[in-house]
């Protein structure tokens, strides 16, 4: 049989047994399966990464969004309510600016030592020294500086300790804190009516020794002069009448207008019994 | 679409293929208007052929598997924007060439076989082994199973542009035109590389060769 084999066998046949290889029957039914598995997966289409990605990253939190939710409410609320009352430009707002005004003790001490310095400096050498140099010289500065500076520092370190916060690292104070201090000590200085106590009940000392005394009324020279025509009738009627009646003819005088205004109120509330008709006659009961 | 430019090329490739081209564009039709199970028919016709030629590219039938499944959803994907400028089986060709190219190149440093078993009884198959051997049985299974391997390991040292004109040519039996189409490039580009595949391959496989 060997006769009836081909002489010769080419690249090209070799190439075609390949075709010749081929996947069994069976192959083609879990091809078809998997086929089917792939097509419908294409249909759902796959949404990008970056368009899922915010509803992963919060996918947790979801539980939380009404506590979430209350609480920003909350903090909004309150520093709404705080910037308010900083902007606020009455130093009422002190409770809520404790903070901030017990910052501001410290720096005003430091002010009140330079300007203390200063003034040491201008008057032992009756020159203006540097900044620098009333710095150096605060320490030694003059008993009222001490005074002023100590009661300043005691009348915001109260004002602190009345709020209940503070500390004393130092930092420096906001303008508005510094503003408020200010007009706190002016308002405390010069219209306190209370004698020395803050308007929240405790005594501050230095704000006091800063306080101006209670003045008695100032009475104008020229108030104080009577009229000429006052003079004149003082003149005529104390040469009229004797000098006992004065007060008691006043009084008598009141009295009388009192019981005829009683009088007439009586007449008011008694008229209908007083009037009366007769005929053709009214009549009047006096 | 430009019905002439179309039919000259399907002319060109061959009078059975003009015939698919204007079944495969009915089916096209339908599914586009909407009849999903339509592109079944298309599946059914050409999985046959599009599994073997990503097969001999990559010498390893679970990736030919799933790389022709790909290729075909990838079809389905696709086929609104198919407008018959080319027939439907080249368009086909051309997403699995690209699909068997792109693994290929992902996939560079991993070869290594899984073969299907050739079909004995197929009457060439059986004529060319028949001529090749003596032997008979079991001998005969194993000198078939070592030229197999051969071949594979022939084809896989061609690049793979080389063994992708050589298995559309050889294999496949598409003519220069049409490969030219499915690999956009020339006729003469498809010429010249399977002419230098042709070299490489015979002297490869030269001890397998009868004069």
């Amino acid at each position: 049989m060997k006769s009836d084999r081909p002489k010769t066998v080419t690249l090209e046949d070799l190439l075609r047994l390949k075709r010749a290889e081929r996947p069994p029957a069976e192959f083609w039914n879990q091809f078809e399966r998997e086929l089917r598995a792939k097509q419908l997966a294409a249909l759902v289409v796959k949404r990008p990464w970056w368009r899922t990605l915010p509803a992963r990253a919060f996918a947790g939190f979801s539980r939380y969004h009404l506590p979430l939710g209350a609480t920003a409410v909350l903090a909004i609320t309150f520093l709404s309510v705080h910037e308010y009352q900083t902007l606020t430009p009455e130093g009422v707002a002190l409770p809520v600016l404790g903070d901030e005004v017990f910052e501001t003790s410290a720096s005003f001490a430091g002010s009140a030592a330079t300007v203390a310095g200063l003034a040491e400096g201008a008057f032992l050498g009756g020159e203006v020294k540097p900044v620098a140099v009333a710095n150096e010289l605060a320490p030694s500065v003059s008993r009222e500086a001490d005074m002023d500076t100590e009661s300043g520092a005691q009348a915001f370190s109260a004002m602190a300790v009345l709020t209940g916060r503070g500390d004393d690292n130092g930092r420096e104070a906001s303008p508005s804190a510094r503003s408020i201090a200010n007009n706190f000590a002016a308002v405390q200085s010069a219209e306190s009516p209370f004698g020395g106590r803050s308007f929240l009940g405790s005594t501050v000392h230095g704000f006091e020794s800063r306080a101006m005394p209670a003045r008695q009324p100032v009475l104008d020279p020229l108030a104080q002069m009577k009229a000429p025509s006052d003079v004149r009738r003082a003149r005529y009627l104390g040469t009229a009448l004797p000098a006992s009646v004065g007060v008691k003819t006043a009084t008598a005088r009141s009295s009388e207008r009192l019981a005829s205004r009683i009088a007439d109120q009586r007449l008011y509330e008694t008229g209908p019994s007083r009037l009366g008709v007769g005929g053709d006659r009214l009549m009047v009961k006096f | 679409m430009d019905a002439p430019k179309v039919l000259s090329k399907i002319l060109v490739a061959s009078p059975e293929r003009a015939q698919e081209a204007d079944a495969d564009m009915a089916i096209v039709h339908l599914v586009q208007a909407g009849d999903v199970a339509a592109f079944d028919r298309l599946i059914l016709r050409y999985r046959e052929r599009v599994l073997g030629i990503i097969y001999h590219m990559t010498s390893n039938r679970e990736d030919a598997a799933d790389l022709t499944q790909d290729t075909f959803i990838k079809a389905f994907q696709s086929i609104h924007r198919f407008g018959g400028q080319s027939s439907f089986f080249t368009w086909l060709y051309r997403i699995a060439v690209n699909t068997a190219l792109s693994h290929l190149r992902k996939h560079r440093l991993r070869s290594f076989f899984s073969l299907e078993k050739i079909d004995s009884d197929e009457p060439v198959s059986k004529e060319i082994i028949a001529a090749l051997t003596d032997n008979s049985g079991a001998e005969r299974d194993t000198y078939v199973r070592e030229l197999q391997e051969k071949l594979n390991e022939a084809l896989q040292k061609l690049s793979t542009k080389h063994r992708t004109v050589v298995t559309l040519f050889e294999i496949d039996g598409l003519s220069h035109q049409e490969i030219a189409e499915i690999m956009d490039s020339s006729v003469g580009t498809v010429r010249s590389r399977l002419h230098y595949a042709k070299q490489l391959l015979q002297s490869e496989l030269q001890p397998y060769m009868r004069r």
